[in-house]
């Protein structure tokens, strides 16, 4: 199984002028296969949201249906010609219903199909597309720039299919998948190395042991109000992250994983562990920096440091005075061993 | 707030702010140096700039014009919490020749625009190579340091008409309409007063007319610059900045 998460905000300067996010991520699941899609609406065409619309959500349900279909064609050209082929006709269809061009609804576009131990990825335009594989962020996909950065190309652009770019392969090794617009690159996408920040790779492991809704509500709480202040374009992310089946839940890890977790050193002591083992469960009902101490005998000011800890690894979260645990204690289908 | 985020602030890549090139490329030959309002004639004559002129005291050149609306240019630019960023501004002067007077860097670190004199001749055509040079090798170094840019800006005063070296004069023409054609340039031509060779500027600017400046209305133009400066920089893709070329009826004849 594998988890998604995806956010679009809207960005200051559409704010300001009181215009639509033009960004859209849409996904779809059913059966094995799995899809997300992330389109970055052009600036210039007026529309260009409900175009953005219109082909993730086209997009997920033409890989859900044909999958194989387009996996087991080794032309790659006649894939990218049937895709641009049915974005087309279904951009038309909503040109149609808004009655504008349909050069009125260009965006970008990027997705991300899994089925079984296969996937599928296309690129269209900026953005980029980035993999986790054996704890190592990759890109797949760099952004498709012409020379000056407000130019690049669009779904509806003449030469769409000269650019797009298309890959698949084994899943194998890879732990999760991320799309993101250029908006959102300004901040999570290093344009000189072409290296994507670390905290990618943070997130899609965090989702590992944080429910997918929690991480994704925290994604668009960042977003909204750190990653938007770094551009004045709207931004967006959206991310496939392969769940640890074997995953029972905090209480049943060992104290080696543990560890790992925890960032602490393995050769801690026992007690070490078992002070944040405390904690966790202890905030499984939400609670103030006073009342931990004194549920685990200790000083406010040193219960302190293992709070903001916790809080720096969102394993907990704060609200007002309160704290309450994130990370999934028991999944409810654990061996119980206690 | 509370501090829940998954993305905070150390964890982020800082890349630089896509810049937004422009060579000021003015006219300093001695004519620029003539007089409006309020003067008196001194009775003496100067020979400069292909004609005879007359010297009187008082009054306003348009070299001191000119450097008031550079200099309130700058101003603006600074107040943008976008284009302060973003615009990275270069200035070449054409008299006798052409000269660099103040080379590509962010605004911030600019802090004395240099004083402008009107002597000589008119070298336009040394001065847009010059520019264009300047620009080019500006687009390089951010090819090199992976910095995003926007289309380059060519802005061209002048009050006069050409004199310098003509295969100069018909080289940067030609290597200005490329690029622009090429949609690798912005162009501004803009004539000053009465003299300007308009048909000179126009063959600079093969996709709108070169625009002529009211009387001395310097201030009005390096306001509606700036403006388009702050647009351009917060363009996305696909966005062709549409620079609202009406809004400037007002300051010049089109």
């Amino acid at each position: 199984m594998w988890n998604v998460m995806q956010c679009a905000v809207q960005g200051r300067s559409h704010i300001k002028s009181d215009t639509p996010c033009q960004d859209k991520t849409y996904s779809a699941v059913d059966n094995d296969t799995q899809v997300i899609a992330l389109a970055d609406g052009a600036g210039s065409a007026k529309l260009s949201h409900y175009g953005a619309e219109t082909v993730t959500k086209f997009i997920c349900s033409e890989l859900i249906e044909k999958f194989d279909a387009y996996f087991s064609d080794n032309d790659g050209a006649s894939v990218k010609q049937q895709l641009i082929e049915g974005m087309l006709k279904s951009l038309s269809k909503t040109a149609n219903q808004l009655e504008c061009e349909i050069r009125e609804l260009a965006s970008t576009l990027l997705f991300v199909a899994i089925k079984n131990n296969q996937f599928i990825i296309a690129h269209i335009g900026d953005g980029v597309v980035g993999y986790l594989k054996n704890d190592e962020m990759k890109i797949a996909s760099q952004p498709e720039n012409g020379e000056f950065v407000n130019t690049t190309v669009f779904t509806t652009s003449k030469d769409a299919i000269m650019t797009m770019k298309l890959i698949k392969g084994s899943l194998g090794e890879i732990q999760g998948f991320v799309l993101m617009s250029d908006g959102a690159e300004t901040s999570l996408y290093n344009k000189k190395e072409r290296k994507l920040a670390d905290v990618l790779k943070k997130i899609m492991q965090i989702s590992t042991v944080v429910s997918a809704d929690k991480v994704q509500e925290q994604i668009k709480q960042s977003f909204e109000n750190v990653i938007i202040k770094a551009t004045t374009d709207d931004c967006s992310i959206a991310m496939l992250v392969k769940a640890n089946d074997t995953f029972k839940g905090y209480l049943q890890l060992s104290n080696k994983h543990k560890c790992e977790l925890l960032k602490i050193n393995s050769v801690s002591s026992k007690r070490k562990i078992r002070r944040y083992d405390d904690i966790l469960v202890y905030l499984q009902n939400k609670q103030s920096v006073y009342q931990i101490a004194r549920k685990i005998h200790l000083k406010p000011k040193y219960t302190k440091k293992y709070i903001d800890k916790l809080c720096m690894l969102n394993f907990i979260e704060k609200n007002g005075d309160y704290y309450h645990t994130i990370v999934i204690m028991r999944t409810g289908n654990e061996e119980n061993n206690e | 707030m509370d501090n829940n985020m998954l993305l905070r602030i150390e964890d982020l890549v800082n890349n630089p702010t896509p810049r937004v090139p422009i060579c000021l490329c003015l006219d300093t030959s001695g004519s620029m140096g003539a007089v409006e309002g309020e003067c008196v004639a001194t009775g003496e004559t100067v020979y400069e700039d292909g004609r005879t002129w007359n010297v009187v005291t008082g009054g306003t050149s348009r070299i001191d014009e000119l450097q008031k609306g550079v200099e309130q240019f700058y101003e603006a630019i600074r107040e943008d919490e976008i284009a302060v960023y973003s615009a990275e501004i270069c200035i070449v002067t054409f008299d006798n020749k052409a000269t660099c007077v103040l080379d590509f860097a962010n605004v911030e670190r600019q802090e004395t625009i240099p004083e402008l004199h009107p002597v000589g001749d008119t070298a336009m055509g040394e001065g847009v190579n010059l520019a264009l040079d300047l620009l080019d090798r500006r687009k390089q170094e951010y090819k090199d340091k992976g910095v995003d840019y926007y289309q380059p800006w060519l802005v061209l005063m002048t009050d006069g008409v050409p004199n310098g070296d003509v295969a100069e004069l018909n080289r940067a023409i030609c290597r200005t309409t490329e690029m622009v054609n090429q949609k690798k340039l912005t162009v501004f031509p803009i004539g000053i007063g009465n003299e300007s060779d308009m048909s000179t500027l126009n063959s600079f600017s093969p996709k709108r007319p070169a625009l002529k400046l009211q009387g001395m209305k310097f201030q009005e133009f390096f306001a509606w610059l700036s403006k388009s400066v702050s647009k351009t920089s917060q363009s996305t893709p696909g966005e062709s900045v549409k620079l609202d070329v009406e809004g400037i009826k007002g300051w010049a004849e089109l």
